[in-house]
């Protein structure tokens, strides 16, 4: 993670560079001016469709009909469900039935990449963006997203996470923002009881993206997950105290209710967002529909605690990239399409419409972010560059998460349990058949 | 006296009886009940099932339909009304032939058919999955209409076999006589008096295909096709459940297959009786 | 009697190989082919390989295979299938018989509870799971405040590791009881009105009728009953899923959900093909099984 510095200095360059496009209005746009596929169809996959009614797809019906005009080319939507769109992308490259562009979601990049269902962006990404401009980019160059030292995807977002908590529960408490695991712990007592709930995360696994909160409770006491050559290493010290501090919670503080190991992602958002629930981690892109639900002065986002009061733990970075299937019909059109959702005024934009975090520093120069209403947004940014992380993505992730799921379940419904070999167990149970894919 | 022990027993066998039936119902009822009742919340209470919903409100079922959840009902209709023609079609004439002929190899085609039967979607979505998207035809009402009907037929020519077989051949005997030719004989003669067997066929094809989800899961992908079932399943959404839309979605599903079930119900019953005493 | 037999009376000595049954039989099984034998060989083919998403990779013969027979947690979704189906089987036709008998008589009241018994059998099965989920699962539940207001502990049998699999399968038991009703139902106004009075005129109890007289004349359906419903929960995938997602850790991971798991999360179509052959192995064994019966019941 580059240097705070750096990424002032990189903002600046950036709202430089933005406000010079602003200024010279035939300088940004130069390469657009040529129309050069003017009536070219493109299929694009999608799980978003600009005649949707939520806020994303609102914007994006903006910038469909923006990019429509300036190019001339037509963006035929294609909608899948957003669980979908990877294995339904690799059989088509197969099938010889894939589309031009296609969104790709965070946890399947690895896959996809592996099965060389995308073509490498590298060569487009050397014309368009040069070395310091390709800085600009928040998570694109971290290890988690070069497939054999290439780029295959481009991210149109970001997706930060923070503990979500109760603003007016802690005021009525007389509590000051919690800091440390142990701040939470504090306040979780006090609200705990009469059918609500201190400290919330999911143990369900119905769906298994875990990993959002695993991975700042182990990470963030010092431990790591994986180590670099892909072996499981969630057995140290930190991974031990993380669990512990889970189990805990349910059974010695009683802050979080046993029912958490069936709860699933959607019944922990139900709670908070019902009242029932006072503190969880969540993302940003949930941010705008939790206000709604319980009111936006209700709510106070803090980032993620640690052991150590100075230095919280990382936030894990997600969010939906684009990427150009292996034997797309059009692929030079196809990259014009992605390079537009990548120009910062348009994740501006995205900010502005639909709360999304965009994936370039520059973006953030916009003024929109120093309005009020951007207060979190801008909130997160900070956060975001001063203490993150791109969440662990490697193709076998979902094994990953089952296993440490599976070792959750156990120190939970068995509290005394060997933490660490119960630990141990399940990364040597990864280790195995992670060697066999 | 007698008669009043009589009907004092009687009544308290009668209260006992509906006690056990109220029992019943309420048993096979409730978790419906609940999604009828979190249905017709008004769009303004909390995301959240209940059973007591206050004020009443029709809205969740006019957002699903407004939503275009008439088109995924539609192509549950499709489907399911394809897949009967289909499994008719198949049954009727292999039905007959098992019914009514003896011919080398009939034992080993049945056992085929058996293991039809034995095979469930489960072992067939990842190789049908592979199939239709070499041959293009993922995402059609075709293949939907294929993969239902496949693992329908086996129990249909095994319930029309049975039918048949409860028809006194000397009908057949007649017709052949009268120079109908033997696929006369059964359209003639043999249909008309099964109609109870097929209405049976029919009615089990219709809840299988109406109610697939599965397969229809794995085989379509675009709104245009999408069936009900699946579209149920993605009302869980990127933002979370959305309780409301997805119960009234629910309901909207379910009746259809009630509705006939109840129109039906006696011929459905009566086809079963007569395939039911015979095996293979 | 068959129409052969009346061929055959009137012409002794016809030779020539009559193709009209197999060309009737002939549209059926193509059909049943196609969804029965490409599957077979797929996921034969793909249980004998390593796999990289949908490609072939390398031949491994039957590495899969032991790498299966000493994974703990495989023999663990062996044992929660198994008392899934038969218990839940046994549970099914138990509920579906004794709401066949009760309701046996024809008439609007029984026609309405019918209907309504249905309604498990035609519902969603995300929709059920969801619903049971909110009536059974956590601190507030409909069942807690029951138990409460009698004085009893609250329960959430979807984080016990003894109570899940039981719940689940006394669900899919409910689920699927009006299937096997209709069945039984259908079997019970096959038998002849003369047996019925026969029997109550001999004075037996209404229980003995049932247990000496009733249910041995139900054995025809009863078996296709029981054969349909076994096969219909080994592939019964939705519901357990999104009630517990296979959890609490394996406790009700079903073959079928960790086949999902494994070919449609981890997209390791190698091992999911494995575990698809071992389901269809039993599955055939099933039948087979079925088929035997069958004879050794029509011959007696």
């Amino acid at each position: 993670m580059s240097s705070f510095i750096e990424t002032r200095r990189a903002v600046l360059a950036g709202s430089a560079a933005l406000a010079s496009s602003f200024l010279l209005p035939g300088a940004g746009r130069a390469q657009a001016q040529g129309k050069p596929f003017d009536g070219q169809p493109i299929v694009h996959w999608s799980f978003l469709s600009p005649e949707g009614k939520s806020v994303r797809e609102q914007a994006i019906k903006l910038h469909e009909e923006a990019f429509r005009k300036e190019t001339g080319i037509n963006v035929a939507f294609e909608i899948y469900p957003f669980a979908e769109l990877a294995r339904r992308l690799v059989t088509a490259v197969q099938a010889n039935t894939q589309p031009d562009v296609t969104r790709v979601g965070w946890e399947s990049i690895p896959m996809v990449s592996k099965a060389g269902a995308l073509s490498p962006l590298d060569a487009y990404i050397e014309k368009a963006f040069d070395a310091e401009q390709r800085k600009d980019f928040l998570i694109d160059y971290s290890p988690a997203l070069l497939t054999n030292g290439q780029k295959t995807t481009m991210q149109l977002e970001t997706i930060s996470h923070a503990l979500f908590v109760r603003k007016d529960w802690l005021e009525r408490a007389g509590m000051k923002p919690p800091r440390t695991w142990s701040d939470v712990v504090e306040f979780g007592k006090k609200v705990s009881g009469d059918g609500r709930w201190g400290y919330g995360f999911f143990g369900g696994k119905q769906q298994l993206v875990h990993a959002v909160y695993l991975q700042p409770h182990i990470h963030g006491r010092g431990g790591r997950i994986l180590g670099d050559d892909g072996k499981a290493t969630f057995t140290d010290d930190a991974a031990v105290r993380a669990y512990k501090f889970l189990s805990d919670c349910v059974h010695v503080h009683k802050i979080t209710p046993p029912d958490v190991v069936n709860m699933s992602w959607e019944d922990q958002t139900d709670a908070f967002r019902t009242g029932k629930l006072a503190m969880f981690i969540d993302g940003s892109h949930r941010y705008r529909d939790h206000a709604r639900a319980v009111g936006a002065d209700n709510i106070l986002l803090v980032e993620i605690p640690s052991d150590d009061p100075a230095k919280p733990s990382p936030t894990p970075l997600t969010g939906w990239s684009m990427g150009i299937p292996k034997g797309a019909k059009t692929p030079d059109a196809a990259w014009q399409y992605i390079q537009f959702y990548l120009r910062p005024e348009v994740q501006a934009a995205n900010a502005r419409i639909a709360g999304a975090l965009p994936s370039r520093r520059s973006a953030a120069g916009d003024p929109y972010f120093k309005t009020p209403e951007a207060a979190y947004l801008q909130w997160w940014l900070d956060y975001t560059a001063a203490n993150s992380e791109p969440m662990i993505n490697v193709p076998t992730a979902s094994r990953l998460t089952e296993a440490m799921v599976d070792a959750l379940h156990e120190v939970i419904l068995k509290p005394n349990s060997d933490i660490a070999a119960v630990l141990r167990r399940a990364a040597a149970g990864y280790d195995r058949v992670a060697q066999q894919q | 006296m007698t008669t009043s022990r009589h009907d004092a027993t009687a009544r308290s066998a009668a209260a006992a009886r509906a006690a056990f039936m109220f029992c019943v119902g309420a048993a096979m009822l409730l978790p419906f009940a609940l999604a009828l009742t979190t249905s017709l919340q008004a769009p303004g209470a909390p995301n959240a099932g209940t059973f007591l919903p206050w004020p009443l409100s029709l809205d969740n079922y006019v957002a699903v339909l407004r939503g275009g959840f008439g088109r995924f009902m539609l192509n549950s209709a499709i489907v399911a009304f394809c897949s009967i023609a289909v499994v008719l079609f198949v049954s009727i004439h292999a039905g007959y032939v098992v019914a009514r002929y003896e011919f080398r190899g009939k034992n080993l085609l049945l056992f085929a058919i058996l293991c039809g039967m034995a095979l469930g979607e489960l072992s067939a979505v990842v190789p049908l999955y592979f199939f239709g998207s070499r041959l293009g035809l993922l995402d059609t009402y075709v293949i939907l209409v294929l993969a239902n009907s496949a693992f329908i037929a086996p129990l249909a020519i095994w319930f029309l076999q049975g039918y048949f077989r409860s028809i006194p051949v000397q009908l057949d005997e007649a017709a052949l006589i009268d120079g109908t030719g033997r696929l006369g004989a059964l359209y003639r003669v043999v249909l008309p008096a099964a109609k109870p067997g097929l209405v049976t066929v029919s009615l089990l094809a219709f809840i299988g295909a109406w109610n697939e989800v599965l397969l229809a899961l794995v085989l379509t992908s675009s709104e245009g096709m999408r069936t009900a079932p699946v579209a149920l399943h993605f009302f869980m959404t990127d933002y979370g459940v959305q309780w409301g839309p997805l119960t009234a979605a629910a309901v909207l599903t379910t009746l259809p297959v009630l509705i006939l079930f109840l129109l039906l119900q006696r011929h459905f019953v009566r086809g079963l009786t007569a395939g039911a005493t015979t095996g293979l | 009697m068959t129409l052969t037999d009346t061929r055959a009376r009137r012409s002794p000595h016809r030779a020539k190989i009559d193709l009209f049954p197999y060309a009737l039989m002939a549209p059926g099984l193509l059909l049943v082919l196609f969804a029965t034998l490409y599957p077979v060989i797929f996921v034969v083919q793909y249980s004998l390989f390593s796999t990289n998403v949908y490609e072939m990779v390398r031949f491994v013969g039957a590495a899969n295979y032991v790498f299966l027979f000493q994974d703990e947690r495989f023999l663990e979704n062996l044992w929660n299938t198994a008392v899934f189906v038969i218990v839940g089987v046994a549970l099914c036709w138990t509920f579906g018989l004794t709401l066949a008998l009760a309701l046996r008589r024809q008439s609007w009241g029984t026609a309405v509870l019918r209907a309504i018994v249905l309604v498990p059998w035609v519902t969603n099965q995300v929709v059920l799971a969801l619903m049971w989920k909110l009536l059974l699962g956590g601190e507030f539940s409909p069942l807690n405040d029951l138990l409460r207001s009698v004085g009893l502990p609250p329960v959430n049998p979807f984080i016990s590791l003894e109570q899940a699999l039981p719940t689940l399968t006394v669900i899919n038991a409910w689920r699927a009881t009006g299937f096997a009703m209709l069945m039984l139902l259908a079997g019970l106004a096959a038998i002849p009105k003369e047996v019925d009075e026969a029997a109550e005129v001999d004075g037996a109890t209404k229980l003995q009728q049932i247990r000496y007289v009733i249910i041995p004349m139900l054995r025809p359906i009863s078996m296709v009953c029981i054969v349909t419903l076994m096969i219909s929960f080994f592939n019964v995938a939705v519901l357990p899923l999104v009630l517990t997602g296979g959890g609490p850790l394996h406790a009700t991971e079903l073959l079928s959900i960790r086949l999902y798991r494994e070919g449609f999360e981890n997209f390791d179509i190698a091992l999911a093909a494995t575990l698809t052959v071992f389901l269809i192995a039993i599955e055939l064994l099933l039948a087979a099984l079925y088929f035997r019966l069958v004879k050794a019941g029509a011959q007696s």
